[in-house]
């Protein structure tokens, strides 16, 4: 059959009409061999210009097109979807992208015009190329694994857990609740950290549906969205796990005191980190190591902060309300808050903190905080221009990634931020998404958060996963994926350790490797990872991407 | 460093490595050898693979010449389930192909036990073979006085010579001479199934620190040639116009390919239909550079540096091969170093360490994050 190209133009409104000269372009292409039309139109993504992409696609009876437009990245799919429903595989039309590498930024016209008839050559050229890919439909996997039982963990299990959706919820430690059981009381019911773990257990406890594995960690992680194959190490005995969507939960750790220079001495007597005050509080029982009542506290905000870098946002409250609890349980203590700024920044925090201070509170801006221990605690601030005794002292260390961060970073193959937390998808847009599809991260795993953000998060990522994985729905896998060429494959095997996604597996019999059409997700790893060019990935393959080069370097 | 000390009859290396593998055979810890064998033309080396006494006591171990790299040899072990045990005498850097490639999935390690020697280095092939005779007499006194100036230009360069503490090959023994008394020789285990064999043959452990500063001097004196000969070699590769012109000689053979442990793959991109063009590309090409030029020779190094650079072990086999004398071997081997060292490295040096671009780091390359 003879070819029947169609060559599209987007003046995308004034954006390229007016930086490109589209009837030179036009001009330059209406006589390449198997071009059939060259149309333009003001706006092709909208509706009038879907429509008329798709009539003249019909119209003109063609077996490629070209569209000269925006950006693959913003309107690939828009057009997909017309070439479907004009009756033609969505693989057989390729875009230039004249806008974002021509348009916007070449001043002079002519210089543009001239770039943007080389791209849609080239883009001509690769599509003469495209080969049809026909769809395909898997069953997705409702389940959810969930790495870490603190607050967000259970919050997100107790969201995701129901009758068609099974959660398999996996902590380190010998028991669920994490940091917050730790707290005697939580900001803003004041109710006891231990009862609000225990009213989620409870529930947890009822629902069939959520797994719990204690002492566990996940130890391998194969597969994508819908298809996740994990490897669960609980104690000495390893089981698989097949999830669809992962949830990320865990946690944080305080900064290590003994890294931190210049605060003087910290390993002193009656010096303790928030934790270990809560911890003291909720033994009742607030005196120094001689047992005495103390008379004094000193509470020193942002430990650690210029070290790590960040504000770790919810230290100021959890300082403000160790007052409160010494305020109850010691009434006449005098108690100095050292700060250096403030951070309220929640609807309740101000009020909270206007009220401890009118009790009698003593908030004290300070720089340059240093402890020294002679003759009894003593808090130098400003250049040691001030002093101030103490009996006691809290400290509020900035809050830092959980240890096996790392680790759970290389095995689910999602990046980190420099000071080593999960980095999400998008800081606005796509907070609880990771760069990896169906794979979520929520609480203090993505970076400080308060207890309420962390459970916004947990029914953030779950209501993700409830929309996009229902029950009996089929996903689309990916159609562009690699394939290998048994001919030039010889078994050395590195494309199996560079497969993000654990989609390759070796046969041994033939000693070549095979690409599991389902979990592959075409990044393009194992190929540049192929010396002897034995796999190809499709819509991508060599001879696509050289004729597209080639006539860019015309 | 610790290790056994054998006795050599006048200074006669390969007569006593022989008798050590045969007295191997006898006690069970072999069971069959992979050696060096002069051919009956008497005029070149080539692998054996033996049960026979009689072949082992006429093989040489320690030959003048490296005909076949070694490792390329070994890829004919691939398959199959051995359930022998196969004694392997190479130099360190047959070694550490054969480390390369095992890690590449093309040589099964299972029931190989790994000899490497202290290398001299070997003899340009070229000169050997004008006169074989006088070329085994110019080796047999290298052995003794590690004289470096008749041994080819990338041996002078080499300082993976023999074993250090600062570990920079594999093998499971390795058989050393530099600091050893007249007559003798010794073996140390460089590896865990090394020190089982010594174990197994019940011979005694000797402190070998007499070796400490010879072996140190020649690693030091090998780095040194390698600092001047890379003064003159660095500016010749530096921009595709160098590159070009010391490259321009290639007559496009590709037998450094050929000869190239490393270069494993069946159809190599460089001669696959990849590489041909259609007419029409081939006249525009002409038409917009004014020529066109045949066979590009610079596009075939330069890629074949890219595929297999970080496992290069400059064993020279590609410059010994290579008939235009073109320094390809050194070029690659400087690549290759920096291109290892980006990457923290040492191809051949462990069983254990993975190639690097099969493994995921989360630290690594941040100054190229945007």
């Amino acid at each position: 059959m003879k070819e029947r190209i169609g060559i599209f133009l987007c003046e995308c409104g004034p954006n390229i009409a007016e930086k490109i000269d589209l009837d030179k372009v036009k001009e330059a292409l209406e006589h390449l061999p198997n071009v059939v039309i060259v149309a333009r139109h003001k706006l092709f993504c909208s509706l009038q210009g879907k429509e008329f992409l798709k009539e003249s696609i019909k119209e003109n009876n063609l077996t490629r097109f070209v569209i000269a437009a925006c950006s693959p990245k913003q309107h690939e799919l828009t057009f997909m979807i017309v070439a479907e429903d004009a009756g033609m595989n969505p693989h057989l039309f390729q875009m230039a992208n004249i806008r974002e590498q021509c348009a916007w930024i070449i001043e002079d016209k002519d210089e543009a015009t001239k770039k943007a008839i080389l791209y849609i050559k080239a883009a001509y050229k690769r599509v003469i190329y495209h080969e049809s890919l026909d769809k395909k439909e898997i069953v997705a996997n409702p389940d959810v694994l969930v790495i870490g039982g603190g607050i967000a963990g259970i919050e997100a299990s107790l969201a995701l857990a129901g009758p068609d959706r099974k959660v398999y919820l996996i902590e380190k430690t010998e028991s669920l609740g994490g940091k917050i059981k730790e707290f005697d009381e939580v900001f803003i019911s004041f109710k006891n950290g231990q009862s609000i773990i225990d009213e989620r257990l409870e529930r947890i406890e009822k629902e069939d549906n959520i797994e719990t594995r204690l002492q566990a960690e996940v130890i391998d992680v194969k597969g994508f969205l819908g298809n996740f194959i994990v490897i669960v190490k609980t104690g000495d005995s390893e089981e698989k796990i097949q999830v669809g969507a992962i949830i990320v939960a865990i946690g944080f750790e305080l900064i290590n005191l003994s890294q931190l220079k210049g605060y003087g001495s910290l390993d002193c007597d009656d010096i303790y980190t928030g934790l270990e005050f809560e911890k003291m509080k909720k033994e009742g029982k607030i005196t120094t190591k001689s047992g005495s009542v103390p008379k004094s506290v000193g509470i020193i905000h942002c430990i650690g902060r210029n070290e790590v870098g960040y504000c770790s946002g919810v230290c100021c409250l959890s300082s403000i309300k160790f007052s409160k609890y010494i305020q109850d349980k010691l009434p006449g203590t005098n108690i100095f808050e050292f700060y250096r700024d403030l951070t309220l920044p929640d609807k309740a925090y101000q009020k909270f903190y206007e009220n401890i201070e009118n009790k009698g509170v003593n908030f004290i801006q300070a720089d340059d905080i240093k402890i020294a221990n002679e003759k009894g605690l003593k808090i130098k601030y400003n250049k040691n221009k001030s002093t101030q005794p103490v009996d006691m002292i809290i400290l509020s260390p900035a809050y830092v990634p959980a240890k096996d961060s790392n680790s759970l970073a290389e095995m689910l193959r999602i990046p980190r931020d420099d000071s080593g937390f999960f980095t999400e998808e998008h800081p606005k847009l796509a907070p609880v998404n990771t760069s990896a599809e169906g794979i979520f991260i929520i609480g203090c795993a993505q970076g400080p958060k308060s207890i309420k953000d962390s459970i916004s998060q947990a029914h953030a990522a779950a209501g993700k996963i409830l929309a996009s994985i229902i029950p009996g729905k089929k996903l689309e896998p990916e159609v562009r994926i690699s394939y290998i060429n048994e001919a030039f494959c010889i078994g050395c095997q590195k494309c199996l350790n560079t497969c993000n996604y654990g989609a390759i597996y070796f046969d041994n019999l033939k000693f070549i490797s095979i690409v599991n059409e389902v979990l592959c997700h075409g990044c393009g790893n194992c190929i540049a990872s192929c010396n002897s060019s034995a796999i190809q990935l499709k819509h991508f393959k060599d001879i696509q991407m050289h004729q597209e080069i080639i006539e860019i370097l015309r | 460093m610790d290790g056994v000390i054998l006795k050599a009859q006048n200074n006669d290396f390969n007569k006593g490595i022989k008798s050590f593998l045969l007295s191997g055979l006898k006690n069970g810890v072999f069971d069959s050898f992979i050696l060096s064998m002069q051919v009956p033309a008497k005029d070149s080396y080539a692998w054996i693979l033996t049960y026979d006494e009689g072949l082992v006591k006429s093989s040489t171990p320690i030959s003048p010449i490296m005909t076949v790299q070694g490792a390329r040899a070994l890829k004919s072990l691939r398959t199959g389930t051995p359930t022998q045990k196969i004694a392997v005498v190479m130099r360190p850097c047959e070694m550490r192909a054969v480390i390369e490639l095992s890690k590449l999935n093309q040589i099964n390690l299972n029931d190989l036990i790994l000899i490497s020697y202290d290398c001299p280095g070997t003899l340009p092939i070229k000169n050997y073979l004008e006169d074989p005779e006088k070329g085994e007499e110019v080796f047999n006194k290298i052995l003794l006085d590690w004289d470096d100036k008749n041994i080819r230009e990338t041996c002078k360069l080499c300082d993976k010579v023999s074993v250090q503490e600062e570990k920079t090959f594999q093998s499971d023994l390795h058989i050393t001479t530099l600091g050893i008394e007249q007559n003798n020789f010794a073996i140390i285990s460089n590896s865990e199934k090394g020190i089982e064999i010594l174990n197994e043959l019940k011979l005694e452990i000797k402190n070998l620190s007499s070796r400490d500063e010879p072996v140190k001097k020649i690693i030091e004196t090998r780095r040194k040639n390698r600092e001047n000969s890379r003064k003159e070699l660095i500016p010749q590769l530096i921009g595709l116009d160098a590159l070009s012109e010391f490259f321009s000689k290639c007559i496009n053979c590709k037998v450094c390919r050929s000869v190239c442990p490393i270069c494993y793959c069946r159809q190599c991109y460089f001669s696959s239909e990849k590489v041909k063009y259609s007419m029409e590309d081939y006249l525009l090409q002409a038409s917009t550079r004014g020529n066109m030029k045949f066979l590009p020779s610079l596009l075939f190094q330069v890629g074949r540096m890219t595929h297999m650079s970080l496992s290069c072990v400059n064993c020279g086999a590609c410059e010994d091969a290579c008939p235009m004398d073109i320094k390809v071997g050194q070029a690659f081997s400087y690549v290759g170093d920096n291109v290892q060292k980006l990457f923290d490295y040492l191809p051949g040096r462990s069983f254990e360490e993975p190639l690097p671009l099969s493994v995921y780091r989360e630290e690594e390359f941040k100054e190229i994050e945007n």
